[in-house]
């Protein structure tokens, strides 16, 4: 099992802030994302995903990203990924998905873009 | 420096982990760029947790091969079709579809590993089962 951890916090009224330090894979990927659907499903507009130490992602957990932004987007929110390492950019451009969601690097962006 | 692996594994994504980083970590002894060695880490473990997912049962083996050299680095990941009865060709055919932006699956084979890797091909095994290679060049 690949070690991962998801820290959630108010980043603005409305906007979570959720950091994720390890590795999203078919080993975790389906527990870690409940977090994340209760966190919406208790009325976050946004989400704001702080990948600066996230050290690695696969297509399935992009899976679940996609979805992510899908709802949220759906109820006029923003998904928003702040500094994601080289190798995790390289792979969410490979599939198109830094197209749809906001990719900047700090959180001080983060939050005018919200 | 020629490097040749073969393992052999149960059809478990936890065994997955390790065997990605361990390209990751030929692909940077043989002088790949930090980049094409992460390409490498995400190749074998699409593949990998494919032959898992669609190849194989609970009981099932996975076989991953690696051979590298200082040009190039190829992998080969053999399933034993439990579960799948599609045939190579025909599975190459779902992998030209296209994937709509905000679909749940589908990325892996389709489109990160075709990306990454210079050569990619997917062949039927005989007895059953599927073979997906696919090679990055230096």
């Amino acid at each position: 099992m690949s070690d991962i951890t998801i820290t959630s916090s108010e980043l603005l009224v409305g906007t979570q802030l959720l950091k994720f330090s390890g590795q999203l894979d078919e080993t975790n990927i389906e527990e870690q994302a409940k977090k994340v659907y209760k966190i919406m499903e208790e009325g976050a507009k946004n989400l704001v995903f702080d990948f600066s130490e996230l050290t690695y992602l696969n297509s399935k957990s992009i899976g679940y990203i996609a979805d992510w932004q899908q709802k949220i987007s759906q109820k006029g929110g923003r998904l928003v990924i702040i500094g994601a390492k080289e190798n995790i950019f390289d792979i969410l451009d490979v599939v198109g998905l830094t197209n749809i969601v906001t990719m900047v690097d700090t959180v001080e962006e983060a939050k005018k873009t919200v | 420096m020629n490097v040749n692996y073969k393992i052999t594994f149960p059809a478990d994504y936890r065994n997955i982990v390790p065997l990605r980083d361990l390209a990751y970590h030929i692909a940077k002894l043989q002088g790949f760029s930090e980049q094409k060695s992460e390409h490498l880490r995400s190749i074998v473990d699409e593949v990998a947790n494919n032959a898992v997912e669609y190849g194989s049962q609970k009981t099932s083996e996975v076989i991953l091969e690696i051979f590298a050299d200082e040009n190039a680095i190829k992998i080969a990941c053999h399933d034993q079709g439990h579960g799948n009865t599609l045939k190579a060709d025909e599975i190459k055919q779902q992998l030209n579809e296209e994937v709509p932006l905000t679909a749940s699956r589908g990325r892996g084979l389709r489109m990160i590993v075709k990306a990454f890797a210079d050569e990619f091909d997917l062949t039927d095994r005989q007895g059953g089962g599927i073979t997906v290679t696919a090679t990055v060049k230096k």
